[in-house]
């Protein structure tokens, strides 16, 4: 199982860097489509059903689509002139690793000293915890009865309902920029 | 259900009537129309902002000493969201900002003749993404918000698309912006990965758990390398070095009135987003995230205030400016990490409430010189300007040395707070490197009345006309200025009041 789970982990990366690193953008397109696969399958191995299919339904069958309208009605000749390649990438790359690695040591070398809990606790009472807890347990207890589009449903309109609202406007006011800055006339 | 509760309606109603009034908005501008029908939208959007900014203000009067109503904790992942005092200073100073802004808009729109409805959905969207992130206790809940404020700025910025700069400069900010929003997720997903949930308060439940167990160890690489990356998305919005590279071009680039907004309230939403993530969630890691914090303090306001005294380009000097002021509102927020009072938290709002009428009225003034075929950004623009129009001149000055900190403008109080929160968390060389680069940044404030005062303006120059909306908006930042520095003490118990619930 390990082995199966590195193995599509490889793959999905290999994938991405497929996806920034081929010299046409149909292989790129090609990448992505294989890439999404992946992580269909992980959500699917992850027993996230339903997840997995709206993956597949809305990533690699619409979005995926659309990119390769994209590509079909631009210039590919002019996409594949632009390619650069920079000089200071590799300084830059070292950089990014050393400064990467520095951050890193100082994580684990740093002092941590645990301030008194009590002071910092946001429930103070130790009841509220304890219902907390509760909750979260029956609300697993009943999760495991529930079939994967209802345990997706409650999340997403229960706990989330708030946020979910929130990317309605999000997602309109993505259309409408799209609109406005396409529009010819102001 | 949470949501039905009537309290749930009167406490989001600015949310909502903001959201209400961006559909009218939009639903307006969809008609055809003359230009005075589109200005009528701008009168409009006027009302609606002053609108919400009086509910915002009377929900913060109705929270109660507790500063939290149970019904919207949120603590406990209710629906992802909270009303405390925090988010109510937050949201009033957001609100406070896009007034202004669209009274400073109204003479821009007439000179370039570039007035639409859509300008005024964007920005009333982009306001309702700041609400959501000043108010967010979860990690997705305050990426939803910071996507919608992104969005709509990214839109506004490109907002005059014919001309170069403007697609430019919004061009580098929407591909750097998608970019750290990207890696905010990557963040994200770590850190739920090492904690299983992506609730700030569950979050600093789980961090606290494994410090009191397993010690400094027990925190683990993908928790902390989930932060640092969470973290450099935010200091990307909050345009702190070294991640302000887009600022200067982008702020070049936009309309003037939209410049100003992008200076003071998605930087504002930034910081409440850095405030409520770093001092509610991760409060336990205090001692990693204040040294890293404290480090991009020092080089944003060195670097910040250094390239600013190059600039010739009174825009790109106050975007620079600009950046200086971040971080000095970062050392409050280190502040607030470092200590157990509320006192860094309460400067940083007090300092962004301060910096939203200077820095607004300082770009105001460039509006005022703005003429056909001109934006009256150069420095070159402001020769003799004392003789031209006097008031404005000293009205200048007033928002310049309150820039700069100096007595009795409300930017030194602003300063001032910033100064003891940190000296109260024994920040010394913070409080050093605030002082030194303060002292700096009058160099190019003063280049500005120097061209003011001593330089001779160009003979036959009209003196410029401001119109009455933006006239207002500058009287009320000068006044504002002078008033919080004279009598500062109303303002300072207001900033007070925003009291992160769960800290």
């Amino acid at each position: 199982m390990t082995i199966g789970w590195i193995l599509l982990s490889l793959m999905i990366a290999l994938c991405a860097l497929g996806v920034v690193l081929a010299r046409s953008p149909i292989s790129s397109a090609i990448s992505l489509l294989i890439g999404f696969v992946g992580v269909a399958i992980l959500y699917l191995a992850l027993k996230a059903e339903f997840v997995a299919a709206v993956q597949i339904l809305v990533y690699a069958g619409g979005i995926l689509v659309l990119y390769l309208f994209g590509i079909m009605l631009t210039d590919n000749e002019a996409l594949r002139l632009t390619r650069q390649t920079h000089l200071q990438a590799w300084p830059v790359f070292v950089l990014i690793l050393v400064l990467f690695l520095a951050v890193g040591h100082k994580l684990y070398h740093s002092d941590y000293t645990p301030q008194q809990p009590d002071s910092l606790l946001m429930v103070t009472d130790q009841s509220q915890v304890q219902a907390l807890q509760d909750r979260l347990a029956q609300e697993a207890a009943a999760a495991r009865h529930a079939t994967n589009p209802q345990r997706v449903a409650r999340v997403l309109y229960g706990d989330y309902l708030y946020p979910f609202e929130a990317a309605s406007v999000l997602l309109l006011v993505a259309v409408l920029g799209a609109v406005f800055l396409a529009k010819k006339e102001v | 259900m949470p949501v039905l509760h009537p309290e749930f309606w009167r406490l989001l109603s600015p949310e909502w009537v903001l959201v209400c009034f961006g559909t009218l908005f939009l639903l307006l501008s969809a008609l055809p129309a003359t230009r005075g029908a589109k200005r009528a939208i701008g009168v409009m959007a006027l009302f609606g902002f002053a609108v919400v900014l009086v509910l915002c203000a009377q929900t913060l009067a109705a929270l109660s000493p507790g500063m939290h109503v149970a019904a919207l904790t949120g603590l406990d992942g209710q629906i992802g969201l909270t009303v405390d005092g925090f988010s109510q200073v937050f949201k009033f100073i957001f609100v406070l900002g896009a007034l202004l802004t669209v009274l400073m808009s109204f003479k821009y729109l007439d000179v370039e003749k570039a007035w639409t409805g859509e300008y005024f959905t964007f920005l009333t969207f982009a306001v309702f993404g700041m609400m959501v992130m000043a108010s967010g206790v979860d990690l997705l809940t305050l990426w939803v918000g910071l996507e919608t404020m992104a969005l709509s700025v990214y839109v506004l910025a490109a907002y005059m698309r014919r001309q170069e700069p403007s697609v430019e400069g919004a061009t580098k900010y929407f591909l750097l912006g998608a970019f750290s929003s990207g890696l905010y997720l990557y963040g994200t997903s770590l850190i739920y990965g090492a904690t299983g949930t992506v609730q700030l308060g569950a979050i600093r439940l789980a961090l606290m758990d494994r410090l009191a167990h397993g010690g400094p160890a027990a925190v683990g690489f993908p928790l902390a390398a989930g932060l640092v990356i969470l973290s450099v998305s935010l200091l990307f919005k909050a345009a702190l070095v070294p991640f302000h590279w887009w600022t200067p071009d982008a702020y070049e680039g936009a309309a003037t009135p939209i410049t100003a907004f992008m200076s003071v309230a998605p930087k504002a939403a930034a910081f409440a987003m850095l405030l409520r993530i770093f001092v509610v969630g991760f409060l336990p890691l205090a001692p990693m995230w204040t040294g890293l914090l404290s480090l991009v303090a020092v080089l944003t306001m060195a670097w910040g205030n250094i390239a600013a005294m190059l600039q010739n380009n009174v825009k790109r000097m106050l975007a620079y400016s600009s950046i200086a002021h971040a971080g000095y509102a970062l050392v409050g927020l280190v502040a607030a990490g470092r200590s157990q009072s509320n006192q860094g938290i309460a400067a940083v709002a007090f300092y962004l409430l301060v910096y939203a009428f200077m820095n607004l009225g300082a770009f105001g003034l460039v509006l005022y010189l703005q003429r056909e075929g001109s934006a009256g950004d150069q420095m070159d623009d402001f020769d003799g300007l004392i003789q031209r129009s006097p008031l404005m001149a000293v009205l200048m000055i007033f928002f310049l040395l309150s820039l700069g900190g100096i007595p009795p403008m409300a930017g030194f109080l602003g300063k001032l707070m910033i100064f003891y929160s940190a000296l109260d968390a024994r920040l010394y060389l913070l409080v050093v490197v605030l002082a030194v680069t303060s002292v700096i940044s009058l160099y190019y404030y003063f280049r500005v009345v120097y061209h003011m005062f001593l330089k001779e303006g160009a003979p036959n120059l009209p003196a410029p006309s401001a119109g009455r909306p933006l006239g207002w908006s500058l009287a009320l930042c000068g006044v504002a200025v002078l008033a919080i520095g004279l009598y500062g003490q109303p303002f300072l118990h207001w900033a007070s009041q925003a009291v992160l619930l769960g800290r």
